[in-house]
């Protein structure tokens, strides 16, 4: 599996150029501002590099749906399915790829705030001016009040919940590739699909919450326990359904 | 046998590619595939190779039903590219190498230099031409047992077909099994040893050439265009 992971891994590679191109301008940026003590600037690109870390951790699992619906519209999609690999194989590869794109958009934005950090500490002797420099940007230019430990739990719930949106991702293009197989709607219909899917996984998270003593388990952050639960076993049938589906019907 | 296709359908929306299509084939036999276009034989290959499920009917591998695992003896060769744009024409042979324990690397590069395939090239940038040699040469590199090629000389250059059909023969070592669909009747007259002749997604006659030969002298196109 490793081997088709490597290939699924390349697929992406241009986005992570793209990334890492524009995070060395952010750094630049915030460093310019630091050395030159515009709190503005540096600010501002702080900022706007956390804003990114969110918009491409949601980008690169959208490219990950994008990237299976190419696979299974052109003829591309020969070279997956001709080698000597299982369905499953070949669809674990493709999650476990979408699931490391994600982790490394989410490594190299941390690592970038910990060069920023570093930047900090370096040239204007602690990491609270940094900080403070993000507080007062939000605070007072957009009115927004900072909990440190709710945004941690936030990126963690982001990171868990999405990776279970690219599940359905994954069936809503399966699905429409096989029922509606070489029809030109296909790709429309997997964007409703998508959305019906999703319906019905949220609405059983509904359910989930009517159950008595849900709510109880929560902590800090609004974070439950439970959600990680209902998110992974949510995951498990949305594979298991794209498993089946792929391995009977396929066709590319 | 070696391969046992009963009773075959595949509906492609309102279209039935394989209507009941019954195939045996032996070992070591170079057969044509020949019908006319949207006859069925493409998918008939698809089905083989692992890229598309039949409806019903079903396909015994060396007295198996077919599995994902028997992709590694039976080759393809699609008639559309099919390489990843990022690849040089030498990342095909490392992605070969990498899923198939029959490819033999350095064969590859024996192919590709015959062919005038320069292996640092991207794919993408190859001419159709060049790109159906470089596709054969993957799956002619590959040591596999069953071969399909599905018209492995369209947009092949005149002079280059020779050379094709040479590499063709090469391979034909007796132990594996060829099928090439082709149009080409002339082209392939001279080395295949049955005709197998597909119409409306059904076989509709089989023919060892050598016997047909014997018995009535008629060449393959004139027995086509008695049958189609």
């Amino acid at each position: 599996m490793g081997k088709l992971i490597k290939y699924e891994w390349k697929k992406q590679r241009v986005s992570r150029m793209v990334i890492l191109v524009m995070l060395a301008v952010g750094i630049a940026a915030f460093a310019w501002g630091v050395l030159f003590d515009n709190t503005n600037i540096a600010g501002i690109c702080m900022v706007l590099m956390f804003c990114g870390a969110f918009l491409v951790l949601l980008y690169t699992g959208i490219e990950s749906i994008l990237v299976l619906n190419r696979d299974l519209r052109t003829k591309q999609s020969y070279m997956l399915w001709m080698v000597p690999k299982s369905v499953w194989e070949i669809l674990g590869a493709k999650f476990i790829s979408a699931f490391l794109q994600m982790l490394f958009a989410f490594g190299i934005f941390l690592a970038a705030g910990c060069i920023c950090l570093g930047i900090s500490i370096v040239e204007i002797g602690g990491i609270r001016v940094a900080a403070d420099a993000v507080r007062e940007f939000l605070e007072i230019g957009m009115k927004i009040d900072i909990s440190w430990v709710d945004l941690v739990m936030f990126a963690v719930y982001l990171f868990i919940g999405w990776m279970e949106v690219i599940f359905v991702g994954f069936l809503a293009v399966i699905l429409a590739r096989t029922v509606l197989v070489n029809s030109r709607f296909a790709g429309i219909v997997s964007v409703v699909l998508f959305f019906v899917i999703n319906f019905i996984v949220e609405r059983g998270y509904w359910l989930m919450y009517q159950i008595p003593g849900i709510h109880g388990a929560d902590l800090p952050g609004g974070w439950n326990p439970w959600d990680i639960v209902f998110y992974v076993a949510a995951a498990v049938v949305l594979f298991g359904i794209s498993g089946w589906l792929a391995d009977r019907k396929l066709s590319v | 046998m070696m391969l046992e296709c009963k009773e075959l359908t595949k509906w492609y929306g309102g279209v039935e590619a394989a209507a009941g299509l019954n195939l045996d084939l032996e070992e070591g036999k170079i057969y044509g595939l020949l019908g006319e276009n949207g006859s069925g034989k493409t998918t008939w290959m698809k089905m083989i190779a692992g890229l598309t499920k039949p409806g019903r009917g079903e396909i015994i591998y060396k007295g198996h039903p077919l599995s994902y695992l028997d992709k590694g003896e039976i080759a393809y060769m699609a008639t559309e590219s099919f390489f990843y744009d990022f690849m040089k024409v030498s990342d095909v042979g490392q992605y070969y190498k990498e899923f198939f324990s029959d490819f033999d690397q350095k064969r590859y590069g024996e192919l590709t230099e015959r062919m005038g395939i320069d292996l640092s090239r991207k794919v993408r940038d190859l001419s159709s031409g060049m790109s159906a040699k470089v596709k054969l040469a993957a799956t002619l590199a590959r040591n596999a047992k069953l071969c399909l090629l599905d018209e492995p000389l369209n947009g092949i250059d005149y002079k280059a077909r020779d050379e094709i059909v040479n590499l063709i023969l090469e391979e034909a070592d007796g132990k594996k099994t060829f099928v090439i669909s082709t149009h080409l009747l002339e082209e392939v007259e001279s080395f295949i040893e049955y005709a197998v002749f597909i119409r409306n997604g059904q076989v509709i006659d089989k023919i060892n050439l050598e016997s047909e030969r014997m018995k009535t002298g008629r060449t393959l196109g004139e027995i086509y265009m008695d049958l189609m």
